[in-house]
């Protein structure tokens, strides 16, 4: 495999000498170019998979290592970062799956316990987390705004609705609250979201394809969907029938009513739907739906604020790539990558295929500028898990995301599609461009799994982003980053009132050095997985920052010259207060 | 007495007959020649000069030579089969038959004559003809390379696959027949048997450019785009100032999105062919990938200069037009690629942003609708394809009742499908329930109109239930669509004879021999329609034919033992092993 990295690197060291050998006369052009490179110079962060010391040594069950026979077997799970017993620290929830035989010991989800010193305990069974299945996408959201963070799980099957009964247990509540349906579904991503405004978190669930695992065909040579490059490989999605993809309204009294379709939303059938993510793509103050879709044009469904949504991702550019071309959309990346105050996506795609930046023109509409950011380069993986984050607080959001093959198969007979590989890293240089960076970054980079969910946290919360990534058939990867020192940062954390306790859909604006970047604060990213819901911001060298809050009730809040290297906690209509400790001098705690 | 030039080339130049015995004034041989025919106007010494002239291409002076060997000599087959021959060449393809016609009269042992009738039939529409000629000339010689390369190709375009595949898999070894057989099974959807087919005689020539490039194209249609790379690279190493190899390895490294590797290549490649539309065409597309509009531009443009109605040039030089912000001509380049092919997803998506940015929002929310569905209609492909494999797979396994509702699965996903409707009709005959079959057969005709496959079927199933009247029409619809179609040959011949229209009934008979020389059932009703006329002799020498193909027939065998006992004179054997044909999945659909 080229070591596409270091040759970048290399080629750029070479273009330096070379400009720095040039007569003087040039030296204004070598001034410009010194300008662009600093960035770049600074030092980055780096990254160690810090799983096993954590503890984090159980591998996840999913399918069949070496032969996945049926699409199922391919597309799970993901993974999140959320302090379920509210002590200031995130804990970790992982997806797991089953095989086709049965479910062997270590199958199922797992949550654990940070312990505040770097470790971590499997509290699975306490919890009532554990139940062996196909799991898929976790979203997370105070559905019931008691104060406590609950789990919305998807599966191939039944979706589950874990209510937080707030002492370290869970119970499934999804029959009760009506979130059952007939039949099986291929449930894929999903999303907290309060759509209607009322203070209540509403849920959207994506469908995946609509399978049944009695009657899906096998493997086959002869047939295109079933077979690639030759080699018989599970069939889908295309090729499989096209599912709905399903809303349900909070009722306020822990029910909740399936509006799909007096929503509209049923009656679009025409992509295989997976990660889901809801953000104001409008800047109207009413949250939308972003579904990355496989194989088929992704599906932007936008809020009319009426209880109705109409789906417009061709019409503002997020549908396909800037060629046209119905990419293998997996996992969603929102965030303010050139600091414009607007939030931009990025999306993972397939193997042979480019992953997608989306950057926002502030009307709502998108351009795909993946070829002209220096993204496009990297093609080689199935794309999973990513952000849009900065990894190393210099102030300019970084892109990050893991891989992994669908088909294990081919590796056998082509080298360039191994069932293993790395993340990707891309360091923004900060003029709208990126560099890829290797095993510079650490040895992490360097690390291959068959990775999908992937969910950016803070950990160990010494103020920088780690990464939790959920690996098939393997334990999880935990990615401490140790970021460079002196670069600053501040992180955000909202309590809703008048809105949904969680503050899921607030919109926030932080100002430092000149720059503006806005974030959002989502149930659901990266690949069907959630992330620290306290919103990090790397300030790069400013001490203090500016923070504008849109609550999703549509008050907005201000707060001015916020000291760095904080957690600020802002609570809806009382400004800063003190909440959930943040720090490493809190004793440790084993649950 | 051969001449070497090129029967196959068309000489599309007008000429002129000169009818005179002496040479005409313009006409002017070599000087021993002239004197030779001045002096001994023998037919040969004519025939002589006409064959000089005809291997200088003075095709206008061969002519009257040759006319004055035959009036000496009218009775020379070759003499008439030389004009023939010249006269082809010289495109007067009409008047060439009879002449060749004639020559097969006089000798119908000759082959030549019999390749080049077929190849004249051939050049004026009458297929079916053509087919037969080579037909004959493969009775003349079973062997002949040229008689089986040109009938194959005939049944392949014909859509006579498994004709095509029955008569070259007993072929003699020939580069040119293993391509035929390799494409046969390819069309057939075959692509592991013509993979090996290809693999097999590459074996004996390694790196062997054409059949390199063919399975490189095997290769490609099965996906298997590394598979294809590697070969191709592999004989380029071996062959590395082969253009054409070159070339190819170009095209799969753009198909493969390997512009590194690519690039170097094309820039060599235009640099060596500047006006090579495949070298502009795809160095612009390289160019156009690494956002160097400009030179794509002029590269496109230069492509499309050259050929016009390629739909992914114009395409190509649509989009690189509007990077450059070039809208109007963008907008010329990509409607004139959609009206190339109008199904073009991408196309219409471009065409909207550019309208879009010319401000003609109407018209780009037109486009993008048309965008929408195209890629609908893509998903809805792809459903009914896997829905259709599936089927097909429950069919290999004995499973007819799954594979009927999975083939209703298929056909709700294409209802317009008359493949998926046939292949239904073959899982409901499978499962026995013949009025169904026989509503999916019509609804197949319905969508395809001379859906041979489909009314052959038809005509089973009428014949069965006693519609002789409607079964003979379907036989006759699917003979209109496919003349060379063996199986409704024999079925119709079958339908006659059991009417006692036993003439016509042995046309159709040996009209199925000759279109599928191993049809066993043919055979056997041939042999057996020819015993109940008593043309013994006849008869015993079509069964020897079936067992030939089948040794242990049953039908074969019980009228080659009623033969045996039936001396000259006799009456005929009673109770004629004359059989319908069983639903045939590889006839021409």
């Amino acid at each position: 495999m080229p070591n596409r990295p270091n040759a970048l690197w290399s080629r750029r060291r070479l273009l330096q000498a070379g400009s720095l050998a040039a007569a003087p006369k040039l030296a204004s052009g070598l001034l410009r170019a010194a300008q662009i490179v600093a960035p770049a110079a600074a030092p980055f962060s780096r990254f160690t998979d810090v799983a096993a010391q954590a503890g984090l040594t159980q591998s996840f069950v999913y399918g069949t290592p070496r032969q996945v026979t049926y699409i199922v077997e391919s597309m799970g799970g993901g993974c999140a970062f959320f302090d379920y017993d509210n002590d200031g620290w995130m804990d970790i929830f992982i997806l797991g799956g089953r095989t086709l035989e049965g479910t062997p010991p270590g199958s199922g989800n797992r949550l654990y316990h940070n312990n505040r010193d770097g470790t971590f305990s499997d509290v699975t069974a306490r919890a009532g987390l554990g139940d062996p299945g196909w799991a898929v996408g976790v979203c997370v959201g105070d559905y019931n705004n008691d104060g406590f963070e609950d789990l919305f799980l998807t599966y191939y099957g039944h979706n589950r609705l874990y209510r937080n009964n707030g002492d370290g247990t869970f119970t499934d509540v999804a029959a009760k609250a009506g979130l059952l349906h007939t039949g099986n579904r291929f449930g894929a991503g999903c999303t907290f979201l309060d759509y209607n405004r009322d203070g209540h978190l509403d849920l959207f669930v994506s469908n995946y394809v609509d399978f049944d695992l009695a009657t899906a065909p096998r493997p086959n040579i002869q047939v295109a969907t079933c077979s690639y490059q030759g080699v018989a490989v599970y069939c889908g999605p295309r090729g499989l029938p096209l599912p709905t993809q399903a809303l349900y309204r909070n009722n306020g009294d822990g029910t909740f009513t399936d509006v799909s379709k007096a929503s509209g939303i049923d009656s679009v059938r025409t992509s295989y739907g997976l990660t889901a993510a809801a953000l104001d793509i409008d800047e109207d103050g009413w949250p939308d739906i972003f579904v990355a879709c496989d194989s088929t044009p992704s599906l932007l469904f936008m809020n009319n604020r009426d209880g109705t949504f109409r789906e417009e991702a061709l019409l503002r550019g997020l549908a396909v790539s800037g060629d046209g071309q119905a990419m293998a959309g997996m996992g969603i990346a929102p965030g303010d990558y050139d600091l414009d105050g607007h939030i931009d996506i990025f999306k993972t795609h397939y193997q042979q295929q480019s992953s997608g930046l989306y950057h926002s023109t502030g009307k709502g509409e998108f351009d795909d500028v993946s070829t002209s950011a220096g993204i496009a380069v990297e093609r080689r993986f199935v794309s999973w898990g990513d952000a849009i984050a900065d990894l190393d607080n210099d102030g300019w959001p970084d892109i990050f995301y893991v891989t992994g093959n669908v088909y294990p198969e081919l590796e056998h007979t082509f080298a360039k599609f191994p069932a293993h590989s790395q993340p990707i890293l891309f360091r923004n240089l900060g003029n709208g461009k990126f560099v890829q960076l290797g095993e510079e970054a650490g040895p992490a980079m360097a690390a291959r799994h068959c990775s999908r969910g992937c969910a950016f946290g803070d950990f160990d919360n010494d103020g920088d982003l780690d990464m939790l990534v959920m690996n098939q058939n393997e334990p999880p990867s935990l990615i401490r980053n140790d970021a460079p020192q002196g670069n600053r940062w501040l992180k955000v954390r909202l309590e809703g009132t008048k809105s949904n306790h969680s503050a899921i859909g607030a919109r926030v604006l932080v100002r430092y050095a000149g720059k503006v970047q806005a974030q959002e604060l989502m149930s659901q990213s990266s690949y069907c997985s959630a992330n620290d819901p306290r919103l990090h911001f790397g300030l790069g060298a400013a001490a203090t920052a500016d923070v504008e809050v849109h609550w999703p009730s549509g008050l907005v809040e201000f707060v001015k010259s916020v000291p760095a290297n904080q957690l600020l906690t802002l609570r809806e209509g009382s400004g800063q207060v003190t909440g959930r400790p943040f720090g490493k001098d809190i004793p440790p705690k084993r649950n | 007495m051969r001449f070497r030039f090129f029967i196959a080339a068309l000489c599309l130049a007008p000429c002129c007959l000169h009818g005179r015995a002496q040479s005409p004034s313009a006409c002017r041989g070599p000087q021993p020649l002239e004197t030779e025919v001045r002096e001994h106007p023998t037919a040969k010494n004519w025939a002589a000069l006409g064959g000089w002239f005809g291997e200088q291409r003075q095709f206008a002076c061969a002519v009257p030579a040759f006319q004055a060997a035959l009036r000496i000599e009218p009775g020379s087959a070759s003499y008439h089969y030389y004009l023939g021959l010249t006269l082809h060449s010289s495109g007067q393809t009409e008047a060439a038959l009879p002449e060749l016609q004639r020559s097969i009269e006089l000798d119908p042992n000759q082959l030549q004559p019999r390749l080049l009738v077929g190849v004249v039939l051939n050049h004026l529409g009458r297929l079916a003809d053509a087919e037969e000629a080579w037909e004959a000339a493969l009775r003349v010689d079973p062997s002949s390379v040229t008689a089986l390369d040109w009938l194959a190709k005939a049944r392949i375009s014909d859509g006579q696959l498994m004709a095509a595949i029955d008569l070259l898999t007993t072929a003699p070894h020939d580069e040119d027949l293993t391509l035929d057989l390799a494409l046969a099974y390819s069309q057939a959807g075959e692509f592991d048997k013509a993979v090996e087919t290809l693999h097999t005689a590459l074996a004996v020539t390694p790196g062997e450019l054409r059949l390199s490039a063919a399975l490189a194209t095997v290769y490609v249609q099965s996906h298997r785009y590394q598979d294809a790379t590697n070969l191709v690279r592999a004989a380029l190493d071996a062959h590395p100032d082969d253009s054409a190899t070159e070339l190819l390895y170009l095209r799969l490294l753009v198909l493969q999105d390997d512009d590194t590797t690519a690039r170097p290549i094309a820039r060599r490649l235009l640099a060596t062919h500047p006006n090579s539309f495949d070298a502009l065409y795809l160095s612009g597309i390289l160019e156009s990938d690494a956002q160097e509009y400009a030179a794509a531009v002029e590269h496109l443009k230069a492509a499309v200069a050259l050929n016009p109605n390629h739909y992914d040039a114009r395409f190509n030089l649509g989009v690189a037009l509007s990077h450059l912000q070039q809208n109007e001509e963008a907008r010329e380049q990509l409607e004139k690629a959609l009206a190339l092919d109008p199904t073009q997803a991408e196309a219409h998506f471009h065409l909207a942003q550019v309208l879009r940015a010319l401000g003609e929002s109407a018209e780009a929310q037109a486009q993008l609708k048309l965008f929408q569905e195209s890629q609908q209609a893509t998903v809805k492909l792809a459903l009914g394809q896997t829905k259709a494999g599936q089927a097909a797979q429950a069919l290999t396994s004995g499973n007819a009742a799954q594979a009927v509702a999975l083939y209703r699965e298929a056909i709700e996903a294409q209802p317009q499908n008359a493949a998926f409707e046939y292949d239904l009709a073959l899982a409901l005959d499978r499962s026995g329930d013949l009025a169904q079959e026989r509503a999916a057969l019509e609804k197949a005709v319905e969508l395809k109109p001379g859906f041979a496959a489909a009314e052959n079927q038809l005509g089973i199933l009428t014949a069965r239930s006693g519609e002789a009247a409607a079964a003979e029409q379907h036989f006759r619809n699917a003979l209109a669509a496919v003349p060379r179609f063996a199986e409704a040959s024999n079925n119709l011949g079958t339908l006659l004879g059991q009417q006692g229209r036993d003439n016509e009934a042995e046309m159709r008979f040996r009209s199925a021999v000759s279109a599928n020389p191993r049809s066993v059932r043919a055979w056997v009703n041939l042999a057996a329609t020819l015993a109940s006329e008593s043309r013994f002799p006849e008869a015993r020498t079509a069964v020897e034919s079936a067992l030939r193909i089948d040794p242990q027939d049953p039908d074969a065998l019980r009228l080659r033992e009623m033969l045996a006992s039936a001396p000259n004179g006799s009456s005929a054997p009673s109770g004629p092993a004359v059989v319908l044909g069983q639903p045939d999945h590889q006839a021409p659909r």
